[in-house]
């Protein structure tokens, strides 16, 4: 009697039917685009940081002569800044890339703790991005005010 | 292969508690995220308000362009933090209330999210790519 309960309990529980895994089908292939492009993006983005503070360098040197002196210090702080920055952004998008990979893995292999571990790496990006869109909603508001 | 993955895809298996609560969490941080989504297109609306005061002087073409833009930004983030929150409270509905029609909606809705992030990716993509071209042909013709 016990067992049938709780068969009839399981079957009035959520299931991962062929609707709910071929959401989560796609949303790995797309996750996995949407980190690809975001790794692109950061080796680009870093790209042009060091390009930009190197140009800006060496302009500021010709109109202050020997900035380059007292101007490493600033070019090498806003190096690492852009780098952290870029690092805690790249963070987020490892957590997604890690979803991606394993819940095509463990939905193809049926494997719950794979599924698991992708679901948790879901969890984790967004908390991730949404203290990061929380500091940058906060530091825009402030901007905003005090203009 | 591809009717292999159907196949396979077409198989029930069930949501055990570690996955639900882990589903839950997304949920709830999917809520929170799309908050946060709202909260800064008020403050970026906040931000044109005050951007359009300062440039007025410029004309009003500037303005146009100021307008067009924040309208653009303002129904893409609508339409991103609209999915992302019917995602999370669907979810959180399904798995509460144990209703497959409420979770399978929410995971459909979270799939739709990223699917329109990979699209603005792509057009993202497609405009650096044509500044790019454009910009070596001009410095080639220039």
């Amino acid at each position: 009697m016990n067992e049938f309960n709780q068969d009839q309990l399981t079957e009035l529980d959520v299931q991962y039917d062929s609707e709910a895994k071929t959401s989560l089908f796609n949303m790995g292939k797309w996750t996995r685009f949407l980190s690809w492009s975001m790794f692109i993006f950061s080796a680009l983005f870093l790209l042009i940081i060091i390009l930009a503070a190197t140009v800006f360098n060496s302009y500021l040197d010709k109109v202050i002569p020997g900035f380059s002196d007292m101007g490493t210090g600033i070019y090498i702080a806003i190096a690492l800044g852009a780098l952290i920055g870029v690092l805690i952004y790249l963070a987020a998008f490892y957590f997604l890339f890690n979803f991606s990979t394993k819940i095509k893995q463990g939905l193809l292999t049926e494997d719950t703790a794979t599924i698991n571990t992708a679901l948790g790496s879901l969890k984790t990006y967004f908390i991730i991005s949404t203290v990061l869109g929380a500091l940058a909603l906060l530091i825009n508001f402030f901007t905003t005010i005090f203009n | 292969m591809y009717e292999q993955t159907n196949n396979l895809l077409a198989l029930e298996a069930e949501v055990n508690p570690e996955a639900k609560a882990q589903l839950d969490a997304i949920g709830k941080w999917a809520v929170y995220s799309a908050a946060v989504g709202f909260a800064s297109l008020g403050v970026n609306i906040l931000t044109f308000i005050v951007t359009l005061n300062k440039v007025s002087e410029y004309g009003a073409g500037m303005g146009g362009v100021n307008l067009f833009q924040t309208f653009l930004v303002t129904v893409v983030s609508l339409l991103l933090n609209i999915t992302l929150y019917m995602a999370g409270t669907n979810i959180k509905k399904g798995l509460l209330m144990a209703d497959q029609g409420f979770f399978n909606v929410g995971l459909k809705k979270l799939n739709n999210y990223f699917m329109i992030l990979g699209i603005l990716m792509i057009i993202v993509f497609g405009i650096v790519l044509l500044v790019i071209l454009f910009g070596g042909l001009a410095s080639l013709m220039g």
